[in-house]
C-alpha cells in the first residue's frame, strides 16, 4: 500500500516537471524568437533600403546568433524545421552578398514565417492539440 | 550510429515504465494495460528510427503514458465502481453446467472459441464443467463439476507434509547471503554442510536450495566432478 503510495507520488512529480519544463520550453522559444525575429526585420529594413554591407554584418550576426540557438532549439523542435531556418538563412545570406534585393526580401520573409511559426506551434492552444 | 544511442535511451525508459507499472503490464493485461502497452511499443519505436524527432518527444509520452497507467490502477484499486468501468467484469458464460447463450453473445465470444479454450483448459465435454467465467483479462476461468473435480488428499483423508519456501542459497559459487539469512543459517554452517559432503569450496557450488520438503539440494560444478 505503502508502494502505491510512493509510485503515485513520484509519478505525480513527473507529470508536474513535465508540465512546468513544456511551460518553460515555450517560454524558451517565444523569447529566443523576439530576439531573433527583432534582428531579421533590422536585417530586412537595410536591405529595402539597399544598405548592403550593415544588411550582410546584420545577417551574419543573425546567423552566429541563429547557430548558438539552434542546439538548444534541436532538444525540442522537429530537426527538419532547423535546417529549413539554417538553408534559408544561408541562401539569404548569399543573397544579400550579391545585393539581390527582391530574392533576398522573398527569403527573409519565409526565414521570418518559420522562426515565428515555431513557438506557435508548441503553445497548449485548442488548434494545436486536434 | 545516432540510432544506436537513441535506442538504448528509448530501451531503457521503457524498461523503467514497465518495471514501474508492474507485473500486470506483462502478464495478463487488463484492458487499459493492453492499451498502454500497444502505444508504449509504438511511441518508442518511431522516435527510434526517426532520427529527425527530438528525443524528448519520444520520452514525454512514455512517462505521461505511465503517469496514467499509474493513476488508473491506483484508482481501481481505491474505488470498485471506477474498477467495473475500466476493467469490466467477469461474465459467466457457463452456469450451473448450461451455457448462457446471451451472455456468449453479448461478449462476441462463439461457442467453437468456448469449446477451444475448454478443450485447452483439460475439459472435453461441457457436461464436466459447473462454471465457465470469462475474466476481465479475457482468460477463463473453469470450476468443474464436483463429480469431475480431481481427488484431493483432503478427500482421501490422506494427511500432507508441511510445505516450506524454496530458498536459494548458493547460486554460480556465490552465497546469496539474504536468503541464507531468511533460512535461519549462517556461513558457517554452510561451510560445515558442504564440508560433510567433501566440498571445501564455495565456489565448486554450482546450485544449492532449501526445496519445498525443506531438505538442502546441492549441486557442484561439472568441471569440479570431472
Amino acid at each position: 500500500m505503502k508502494n502505491n503510495y510512493k509510485m503515485l507520488v513520484f509519478s505525480v512529480l513527473i507529470v508536474i516537471i513535465i508540465i512546468v519544463s513544456g511551460f518553460g520550453v515555450i517560454k524558451y522559444l517565444t523569447n529566443t524568437t523576439r530576439v531573433l525575429s527583432d534582428q531579421l526585420k533590422i536585417t530586412q529594413v537595410y536591405v529595402e533600403n539597399q544598405n548592403w554591407n550593415k544588411a550582410y554584418n546584420s545577417i551574419t550576426l543573425l546567423q552566429n546568433n541563429w547557430n548558438k540557438k539552434s542546439t538548444t532549439w534541436a532538444l525540442f523542435i522537429n530537426h527538419h524545421e532547423i535546417d529549413e531556418i539554417s538553408a534559408h538563412l544561408r541562401s539569404a545570406k548569399e543573397y544579400i552578398k550579391y545585393h539581390q534585393q527582391a530574392d533576398s526580401i522573398a527569403y527573409l520573409a519565409t526565414l521570418d514565417h518559420y522562426i515565428e511559426h515555431i513557438p506557435q506551434i508548441k503553445k497548449v492552444t485548442f488548434e494545436n492539440i486536434f | 550510429m545516432l540510432v544506436f544511442f537513441r535506442t538504448i535511451i528509448l530501451y531503457i525508459f521503457v524498461i523503467i515504465a514497465l518495471r514501474i507499472m508492474g507485473k500486470g503490464q506483462i502478464g495478463e493485461l487488463q484492458p487499459y494495460e493492453l492499451v498502454v502497452t500497444i502505444m508504449l511499443s509504438e511511441l518508442a519505436a518511431v522516435p527510434m528510427q526517426d532520427t529527425a524527432i527530438p528525443l524528448f518527444d519520444g520520452i514525454v509520452p512514455i512517462l505521461t503514458l505511465m503517469f496514467l497507467e499509474i493513476i488508473i490502477s491506483y484508482l481501481c484499486l481505491k474505488f470498485i465502481g471506477f474498477r467495473k468501468v475500466v476493467s469490466g467484469v467477469p461474465s459467466i458464460l457457463i452456469q450451473k453446467g448450461k451455457v448462457d447463450e446471451r451472455e456468449l453473445s453479448k461478449q462476441r465470444v462463439n461457442l467453437d472459441d468456448l469449446m477451444e479454450e475448454l478443450r485447452m483448459k483439460g475439459y472435453l465435454n461441457i457436461s464436466e464443467i459447473e462454471y465457465a467465467i470469462l475474466e476481465p483479462n479475457g482468460t477463463l476461468s473453469v470450476i468443474p463439476k464436483p463429480e469431475t473435480k480431481p481427488v484431493t488428499k483432503l478427500d482421501m483423508n490422506l494427511t500432507s507434509n508441511p510445505v516450506f519456501l524454496p530458498i536459494t542459497i548458493v547460486l554460480d559459487g556465490h552465497i546469496m547471503k539474504d536468503n541464507l539469512k531468511i533460512s535461519g543459517h549462517d556461513i558457517k554452517w554452510l561451510k560445515s554442510t558442504l564440508k560433510t559432503k567433501n566440498i571445501r569450496d564455495i565456489k565448486n557450488v554450482f546450485f544449492a536450495m532449501f526445496d519445498s520438503n525443506g531438505q538442502l539440494f546441492i549441486q557442484e560444478r561439472l568441471n569440479n566432478e570431472e
